[in-house]
């Protein structure tokens, strides 16, 4: 029966269960630091609270007018500047995890869309707009703004790298 | 057409909230935990002050790590708080989302070999590169 039960948990609840047994512990062990925990987390979770319904409500509002079909599209048929300037605004506006993108980014790959754009458009996904408002509430607008624009420049950069070395190993193959 | 878009945000917000809620409780109790149990010294033990070390750790600790990037951002701001450097918190986040040492064999398969280590390779040193420009960036502001 447990072990039928132990099947049935979805990944995401294991954290919350492993984290409930670490406090279960510490309450066995020591009340005062429970309390202070709890109370610490309590004070965390009020406190970030309405950030997290401004993510979700972006979130909403990404997923309504934003299509994987839309970005694909626009990714494929790209050049020069004009490819860079999509894929980075694409890497930005596209959600949810990565591995999620690699089975269209190959595609992409295949149907001949350079190393390079699927390189920037990884990078730049590391600027989530929904989740904004959380980083500047945890470090500030200022920094919020700048390190927002040096992952614009260093999306093309890693597109430029990646492009040299796969262009060089393109080299070696042929020369074989 | 609009209502069906509507409806097919609305569900897919809702799989997000679902799958990421109890993570990102997760986190927070265990932050809390972390903070609460452990004594504030540990941290600035464990990064050791100097800059491009604990940047360098900073991009190792966050490519291991995976999972949403908001929950980077809650751990970065503890990190933070607890006296650890701006840039080696920003060199977490940065490899958080773009260095996925768990997702590497899958980017293998998908987009081959040499293309998913130099991406990661370069991901990794950016990441450690934008640390430093936007302190230095920062301070001059």
């Amino acid at each position: 029966m447990i072990r039928a039960l132990i099947h049935n948990v979805e990944g995401k609840w294991w954290l919350l269960i492993f984290v409930a047994c670490l406090y279960g512990g510490l309450a066995i062990i020591n009340m005062t630091l429970f309390q202070e925990s709890v109370t610490f987390f309590w004070q965390t979770f009020t406190q970030i609270l309405p950030t997290v319904i401004i993510v979700f409500g972006l979130m909403f509002i990404f997923n309504i007018f934003i299509t994987t079909n839309m970005l694909v599209v626009h990714l494929g048929h790209s050049k020069k500047i004009r490819g860079w300037v999509i894929a980075i605004v694409s890497g930005i506006i596209s959600s949810g995890p990565i591995y999620m993108w690699f089975p269209l980014l190959s595609d992409l790959k295949e149907k001949g869309v350079r190393d390079s754009f699927l390189a920037a458009f990884l990078y730049s996904r590391s600027i989530k707009v929904p989740l904004l408002p959380m980083m500047i509430y945890y470090f500030g607008f200022a920094f919020t703004v700048v390190v927002s624009i040096y992952i614009i420049i260093f999306s093309v950069i890693n597109g430029l790298v990646v492009r040299y070395f796969m262009k060089n190993s393109q080299k070696e193959v042929n020369k074989v | 057409m609009q209502k069906v878009k509507v409806k097919k945000a609305a569900k897919q917000t809702l799989g997000a909230i679902k799958m990421s809620f109890p993570t990102l409780v997760g986190i927070l109790l265990l932050t809390s935990f972390i903070i609460t149990v452990v004594p504030d010294d540990m941290y600035t033990r464990f990064f050791i002050g100097n800059n491009i070390v604990d940047a360098f750790l900073g991009a190792t600790v966050g490519s291991i790590a995976a999972g949403n990037p908001m929950t980077s951002y809650v751990i970065g701001g503890e990190l933070l708080g607890n006296g650890v450097s701006m840039i080696a918190v920003t060199a977490f986040i940065l490899t958080w989302v773009t260095v996925g040492t768990v997702q590497i064999p899958a980017e293998i398969v998908m987009l081959g070999k040499r293309f998913t280590w130099t991406r990661n390779i370069a991901s990794f040193v950016s990441a450690i590169i934008i640390a430093f420009l936007t302190v230095i960036t920062l301070n001059l502001l």
